[in-house]
């Protein structure tokens, strides 16, 4: 049998013939909404829909917490919902524990959350997370910046540490830990992330501080940048370039050239929509062979521009190997995917979340039952 | 109201437990009329629709409107059936044929065969236009129906047919069609361009929903609906 295009090829791929995807399977258990779901048949392109609340950024956090493994992702995981991690100094076991319990369904901490990882390889990875009593450490407290032995008489604390007991693809295990400096602070154990995944690309992150500059400066040393580039042009023409540039030592920006303009203007001050779509572009190749996570891909992104975005970001997906989990919550923008879905039908699924009884569940639906849906008219979401 | 029997296309899902499939807008809201007639209240009509992007209409698109059946992620746990309803034509065998064959491609279950009630938990019927044993047409059974109530307009529209050269040489379908329209076109004065799809709320409707040349679908819908 002849395949006339690329396209026609791609599509007729099976799914097995696809490339190398880090998330085949998912197990959650016992994170935030999710007492237990498993996942199967993860596809290059997974478009997560449901209503407020349903628990769609917390997929998205299970599998940052699953593919990091990291105590120190947890405060960044709450500043993403606008929600600090605070602890008061020299806290009690109970004040320690007050905002990780958050983590736990239903706030039972006496338990364990679960998040399993299997990748196209068969390989597992694996964190188990959970408050370990044989780990306790007993803690002097501290008034102020008063070293322990100024204060002896002050009573202990005993501090139950959570425990980020790992496993990685290649069967490596390591325990870090969430629990107390000597200085009564919270202490976040570093470590090396188990997987390759970005950060959650939100209306409130796109790329922390110079950290597009950095990566479009690494691209262009590997002379990876023009498909960047090249992209960011497609849609938006009257952009002529893009450059990482440093107007003052140490602060790396991105900066965008308009022919209309005198001088370059920082893309984030251009358009927090082009940011944001760089900053997919940018991670989709920066975490090459990863996942890529994405919280609401239709803010700030024009309508009209939502076909050529699902096809920019399925292409270098499927180039880089990269799997997109990305939620939604516009029909526009679904519709938009539909051209692309049609190309690349085995590289999509659909996950609607639902929540029931207060515990979220998952169904999957293939790509084909998408797409006639969204040709008859059905709403989606 | 009978057109709450139509399947929402707006997110709200699917809303009851059978789906009864047809081939476009003037089948589905006979259906509604008859589903309202018989206080069946467990159903939801649907049929292809230009509404959406590229799906198609018509008996053509049915394959394509199943998938897309799977593809409503709301409300899709409630589905306990559906019933495939279309015009038997000049082919019932190649009709039924098709249809099971886009049941099976959407995975959904499929009968055996036409007019029966199959499946459990699921279940799934093909069910053609005018009834079991007959080529036609839903235009053909409408017809049959207003000239039953009014016997007197079979003459007339003879004449009619009569007076135009074209006409006779038309498929028996097509002259279904061109008498049911001449008919509604005489009886609805607010309305004399009303459609098939739109009679149903027409004063002067020359179709009685009640007619009794309607009771063997209202008997196969309550079976399929039964216990």
């Amino acid at each position: 049998m002849s395949l006339a295009t690329e396209q026609e090829y791609c599509a007729a791929l099976t799914y097995e013939e696809r490339g190398y995807l880090m998330i085949e399977k998912l197990r959650i258990e016992n994170f935030r909404c999710f007492k237990s779901v498993s996942i199967e048949k993860l596809r290059r392109v997974n478009i997560i829909v449901g209503k407020n609340a349903s628990g769609k950024t917390v997929l998205l956090e299970s599998i940052k917490l699953g593919l990091d493994g990291l105590p120190d992702k947890l405060p960044w995981l709450n500043q993403l919902r606008n929600m600090p991690m605070f602890l008061p100094q020299n806290p009690t076991q109970e004040q320690f524990q007050s905002p990780l319990v958050d983590l736990f369904h239903l706030f039972e901490s006496q338990g364990e959350i679960v998040i399993s990882i299997e990748d196209s390889q068969h390989r597992i990875s694996k964190v188990r997370v959970h408050f370990d009593p044989s780990k306790a450490t007993t803690i002097q407290p501290q008034v102020g910046f008063q070293l322990p032995q100024m204060v002896p008489s002050a009573p202990t604390t005993t501090i139950i540490p959570l425990a980020f007991d790992r496993s990685d693809f290649q069967g490596r295990k390591d325990t870090l830990l969430v629990t107390l400096n000597p200085q009564g602070l919270l202490f976040f154990q570093p470590g090396k992330p188990m997987g390759i995944v970005s950060g959650l690309i939100s209306i409130l992150y796109f790329g922390g501080p110079g950290e597009n500059a950095t990566i479009l400066s690494q691209l262009d040393i590997e002379k990876r940048s023009e498909e960047v580039k090249q992209a960011i042009r497609r849609h938006f023409p009257f952009i002529s370039d893009v450059t990482s540039e440093t107007p003052a030592p140490g602060m790396g920006i991105v900066y965008a050239d308009l022919p209309s303009l005198p001088r370059k203007i920082p893309l984030s001050l251009l358009s927090g929509g082009i940011s944001r779509l760089f900053t997919m572009i940018l991670c989709i190749i920066q975490y090459k062979g990863g996942a890529v996570l994405v919280d609401e891909i239709e803010n700030g992104i024009y309508f009209e521009q939502y076909p050529m975005v699902w096809k920019t970001l399925v292409d270098l997906a499927n180039h880089y190997d990269t799997q997109l989990f990305i939620t939604t919550h516009s029909l526009e923008c679904l519709r938009g995917s539909l051209d692309t879905i049609k190309a690349n039908e085995g590289d999509f699924l659909l996950l609607r979340i639902e929540k029931e009884d207060g515990s979220s569940k998952i169904t999957p639906i293939e790509a084909k039952f998408i797409e006639a849906a969204i040709e008859q008219g059905f709403d989606v979401r | 109201m009978s057109a709450e029997y139509l399947l929402p296309k707006d997110g709200r899902g699917i809303l009851r437990p059978f789906l009864i499939v047809c081939e476009g807008m003037s089948d589905a809201r006979f259906v509604c009329s008859l589903l309202e007639h018989k206080g069946i209240t467990t159903c939801n009509v649907g049929c292809p629709s230009r509404e959406g992007l590229g799906g198609g209409s018509g008996l053509d698109a049915i394959p394509n409107y199943l998938l897309g059946i799977q593809g409503i992620t709301r409300g899709k746990e409630t589905l306990r059936g559906i019933l495939i309803m279309i015009d038997a034509n000049t082919n019932p065998t190649q009709r039924f044929s098709s249809m099971k064959k886009a049941l099976l491609a959407a995975e959904f279950p499929a009968p055996t065969k036409a007019f029966t009630v199959e499946g459990a938990p699921f279940r799934v019927a093909i069910f053609l236009i005018p009834r079991e044993g007959e080529n036609g047409t839903l235009d053909g059974l409408l017809l049959e129906a207003a000239l039953k109530k009014t016997p007197r307009m079979r003459l007339c529209l003879d004449n009619f047919c009569d007076c135009t050269s074209a006409v006779k040489s038309w498929t028996q379908n097509q002259q279904s069609k061109m008498r049911l329209s001449a008919l509604v076109a005489a009886s609805c004065q607010n309305n004399p361009w009303a459609s098939a799809a739109i009679i149903w709320s027409e004063k002067g409707n020359p179709v009685p929903i009640e007619s009794e040349c309607f009771n063997h679908i209202g008997e196969f819908l309550m079976t399929f609906v039964g216990p």
